[in-house]
Order: C-alpha cells, then sequence, then structure tokens
C-alpha cells in the first residue's frame, strides 16, 4: 500500500458510505493533515445538507400527497354539496366530508337563524364539545369576514363560543356566498395535538370546504325560491293550483295505500266581485291576504291550502273525513266572518264564502272526479243561497 | 456563553468584529446568542460584520442554517479563516447561503476590513 493510498483510504471510505446512501456515515479522525480533515468536513458538510435536503423533499412529497388527497375529497365534496336538494342535506354531507378529512378534529357547522342575531349548529361531529348556538359577535371569523384561528399556546384571541377553560387550537371559516355570510364552519382540535393541529394545508382546504359549502347553500336557496315561486300564490302566499293538483295526486295515492280518509274542499268567497266593484281592487286583494292567513293558520300543517282562482280556495284535507272537513269549514267560516276589515277608513262587510266538500273515494277516486265533485257540491251552495257548505253526494 | 465569542469595540469604521473562540463548535444556540447580541450591540441596523472564525473546530448544520437566515444582519460578511478546515467552512457557508448581502471569505483581516468599508451601514 502505498502512503497515499494510506493517508486517502478513510476519505475514500467516507465518499464510499456515502455513495451507497449513508448520509450519517462514521467519519474518520484525522489529526496532523489539515488538508484531509477541511475534506473530511467538507464532505461532512455535505453529507448534512443532501440529509437536510431530502427530509424537506420527503416532507414536501407527504405533504403534496395530503394536498392531493385533500383537493381529490374537495372535488368530490363538491361534486355531493352540487347534487344537494336541501340544506339539511348539504350539512350532512359536509359534516361526513370533513370529519373524513380530519379524522382527529372535532368541528361543527352553524347557520345563521332567521332572525341573524344568533347562529344555531346544524350538524357537529368529533368528541370535543362545540356550543349549539351562540351570537355572531361570539365569533371573531364571523365579525371580520374571515378566517381565525386560534392555538393551543393561546397567543391569539380565542372566540368567545370557543372557550372551553383548556387551551386547544381551533378554526373558525365563515361561510360566505355573494358577500354574504350564511354561517361558520368551526374545527376544534384535542388538547393533545397542541398547535400541531392546523397545518397550512389544512387551513386552506377548510377555507375551500367553506367556500363550496356556502356555495351549494346559497345554491340550494336560489333553488328553493325559484321552487317557491313556481308553487306559490304571489299575492298571498298560499300555494298555487299547480301545487295543489300535483299534491292532491300524490295525496289520493296515499289514501288509496292507506286505506285512510282524503276530503278536499273548494271555497269561494261570496259577492267578491260587489267587495272589488265598492271598494277597489285593493280592498279585494287584502281581503283575500286575511282570508288565506285565517285558512293557513287555521288548518293542520299536513293540510293543504291553496288558491286556486281569483277568489277561489282549495283545501286538501288528508285524513279528515267529508264530515270531519264540514266541521272545520263551519270553523273557519265564522274565524272569517268575524275578521273586521278597514280599507282607506272605511270597514269592509262581513266576508262570507260558500263551500262544496268531497270525499275520496266516495266522491270521486282520482283528482279529477274529486274536483269536479267539489265544485259541483260548491256550486249548489251558491245556488242554494251562499254562506254555508255542502257535502257532494256519492 | 459569552466566553464563545466576543465583539471588538465598533470603531470610526462602523465595522462589527466578531471573534470566535478556540475550538468553538458554532451551534445553532451559540448562533441565536451572537445573534441576539449583535442586534443589541446594533441597534437591528444592518452593518457590515467581521467574523473571524481562524480558531473554530466546526460549525454545525443549525448553525449554518441560523445565521444564514440573518442576512439582513450585515450589509456585507467578511469571514476570516486561515487553516483549510477554516477556509472549508467560510466557502461552504457562502456557497449554501444565498442572501442579497455580500459575503466573502479572506485570510488577511486588512483586506477583509478595506472591503467591508465598500459597504457601509
Amino acid at each position: 500500500m502505498t502512503l497515499d493510498q494510506d493517508r486517502l483510504g478513510p476519505v475514500i471510505a467516507l465518499i464510499t458510505s456515502l455513495a451507497q446512501g449513508d448520509l450519517h456515515p462514521d467519519l474518520p479522525v484525522i489529526d496532523g493533515d489539515p488538508e484531509l480533515e477541511a475534506v473530511v468536513l467538507g464532505l461532512q458538510m455535505l453529507a448534512e445538507e443532501l440529509a437536510a435536503t431530502r427530509t424537506a423533499m420527503s416532507e414536501r412529497t407527504t405533504e403534496l400527497e395530503a394536498l392531493n388527497n385533500g383537493l381529490t375529497r374537495l372535488s368530490d365534496l363538491g361534486n355531493l354539496l352540487l347534487s344537494c336538494d336541501t340544506n339539511n342535506e348539504a350539512y350532512v354531507v359536509l359534516g361526513r366530508a370533513i370529519r373524513d378529512m380530519y379524522g382527529q378534529l372535532s368541528g361543527a357547522v352553524y347557520i345563521y337563524g332567521a332572525s341573524r342575531n344568533i347562529v344555531e349548529v346544524v350538524t357537529s361531529w368529533g368528541d370535543e364539545p362545540v356550543a349549539n348556538s351562540f351570537a355572531p359577535a361570539d365569533c371573531w371569523a364571523l365579525r371580520r369576514g374571515r378566517a381565525h384561528q386560534t392555538s393551543a399556546s393561546g397567543t391569539e384571541i380565542a372566540c368567545q363560543h370557543t372557550s372551553h377553560g383548556e387551551l386547544r387550537s381551533a378554526m373558525c371559516v365563515p361561510m360566505l356566498a355573494k358577500g354574504e355570510a350564511l354561517g361558520v364552519l368551526h374545527l376544534v382540535s384535542a388538547p393533545a395535538l397542541g398547535d400541531r393541529a392546523f397545518s397550512e394545508l389544512t387551513q386552506r382546504l377548510t377555507v375551500a370546504a367553506a367556500e363550496a359549502c356556502a356555495l351549494a347553500l346559497a345554491s340550494i336557496k336560489l333553488r328553493e325560491q325559484l321552487r317557491n315561486q313556481s308553487l306559490r300564490d304571489p299575492l298571498t302566499g298560499l300555494f298555487n293550483r299547480r301545487y295543489a293538483d300535483e299534491t292532491l295526486l300524490r295525496e289520493i295515492g296515499r289514501a288509496k295505500r292507506d286505506a285512510s280518509a282524503l276530503s278536499v274542499v273548494m271555497v269561494d268567497l261570496d259577492h267578491f266581485k260587489k267587495l272589488n266593484d265598492d271598494f277597489g281592487h285593493d280592498a279585494g286583494d287584502m281581503a283575500l291576504r286575511e282570508v288565506a292567513t285565517v285558512l293557513a293558520e287555521n288548518l293542520r300543517t299536513s293540510d293543504v291550502v291553496s288558491r286556486v282562482g281569483g277568489e277561489e280556495f282549495l283545501l286538501l284535507l288528508p285524513g279528515a273525513s267529508a264530515e270531519a272537513a264540514l266541521g272545520k269549514v263551519d270553523v273557519l267560516r265564522e274565524k272569517i266572518r268575524a275578521l273586521e276589515l278597514f280599507h282607506r277608513g272605511r270597514r269592509l262587510p262581513p266576508l262570507m264564502f260558500s263551500a262544496g266538500a268531497a270525499a275520496y273515494p266516495a266522491n270521486g277516486i282520482t283528482p279529477d272526479a274529486l274536483l269536479r265533485s267539489a265544485d259541483k257540491a260548491l256550486y249548489e251552495a251558491k245556488h242554494a243561497g251562499r254562506d254555508r257548505s255542502v257535502l257532494a253526494s256519492a | 456563553m459569552a466566553q464563545e465569542f466576543t465583539f471588538d469595540p465598533i470603531g470610526p469604521d462602523g465595522i462589527l468584529k466578531v471573534r470566535w473562540a478556540a475550538g468553538v463548535v458554532i451551534t445553532e444556540a451559540l448562533a441565536r446568542a451572537a445573534l441576539v447580541e449583535i442586534a443589541a450591540l446594533t441597534k437591528g441596523r444592518s452593518v457590515p460584520i467581521l467574523a473571524d472564525i481562524r480558531r473554530i473546530k466546526s460549525m454545525s448544520r443549525e448553525g449554518r442554517d441560523t445565521f444564514g437566515g440573518a442576512g439582513a444582519v450585515y450589509t456585507a460578511l467578511a469571514l476570516i479563516a486561515s487553516s483549510p478546515v477554516t477556509q472549508m467552512i467560510a466557502n461552504f457557508f457562502i456557497g449554501i447561503n444565498r442572501t442579497t448581502s455580500p459575503q466573502r471569505m479572506f485570510t488577511d483581516e486588512s483586506k477583509a476590513i478595506a472591503w467591508l468599508q465598500q459597504h457601509p451601514a
């Protein structure tokens, strides 16, 4: 072995180790050879940088995999949300998706109540406690209109609704659509997770999930509005003829299947043309709205009240026999007659109506037949002097 | 910790001179301690710095990283090295850390000072 081989042997061994992927090799001890010592130190520093780069790349790869996974789930969530027909469906979908995305986190979706002075939980998940409702002012995300995060170390201001004594990492993201806050997506970690709960990736995905949910909720709301507009009478807010026809067909099917009763009642205000002539159409419209209110407020939620003509209303009363239907109509008659209506300082005359009732299956087994029977009975009530109810003959 | 490095009084040239003691391994903790003292001495301003590492034993990766992220501390950095080992450390540090402030290795302190004077605070 030559002198150079003796001298360089440890260095060659070191380089061989590095080449084999061992970035933390045992370093040879070299005394009295400053140049060689510098070479070994240089190699050591290169190995350290390589190891650091490898670690950083590994972490980055893990992060990118998580991002890819998250984006896939987010895309799935978006598609699912777009398929939701109701808000409740969307809440369930969102809750499950977020739980899948962040298994270690608990959370809840809060939506503004009608009065907008409170947000109420619509879905929640996980083991950590979350508030059932709170005032919007108790949430910094809702106050500021952007995501708010607090760490377990407690250096940030915590939302009041997340104050549970023990410090936890938490995140609130407002659900904004068309500039309006619909609610807030809230995530909270177990205390043991400390400040590691919300990585930058988690934060970005949470914001994206909240945006997707907000857009879906806004879309559902718009569809509900359009559906309502197509099924409601704009003057009274009651259902319209189209909805009544659809519902009657459905209710007949149910009555047939369950062998249950079903009655329909045609209601027509008496002397309504004269009311319009004497007091004007404004007064007529007001009278129609008041009658609609009485009808809607004094029937069960399972009953369906529709305005099907100018001053004509159709009542669908599932489960009600013809006699029970007439009893209900008598109550309505008294309440409507008792209305005291004024228009431009003038008192309107008491409102009266005629009604024709028909029952399934005695007076018809199809929507057309049943409505024809009720119409015929109504005609008879009018013909007999108005302000009365007539039951269709079998 | 103060024995591991000392500072020369800042003279009219405005250069801050850091002298690292013999046999020191510059770790992250030492690097942080030095940066804290530098910030106190310069009151947070960027100044030309001369770092005399002629007698150190080595510098850990974390130590290099800490100094590497402190480019705003100096207008220019001159590393004074002598032995092959310290020259290797200096060159490696300069090669790895990309900062906007200029940094160079010198074996002659007077040349380093002359160069630093071209980069005043």
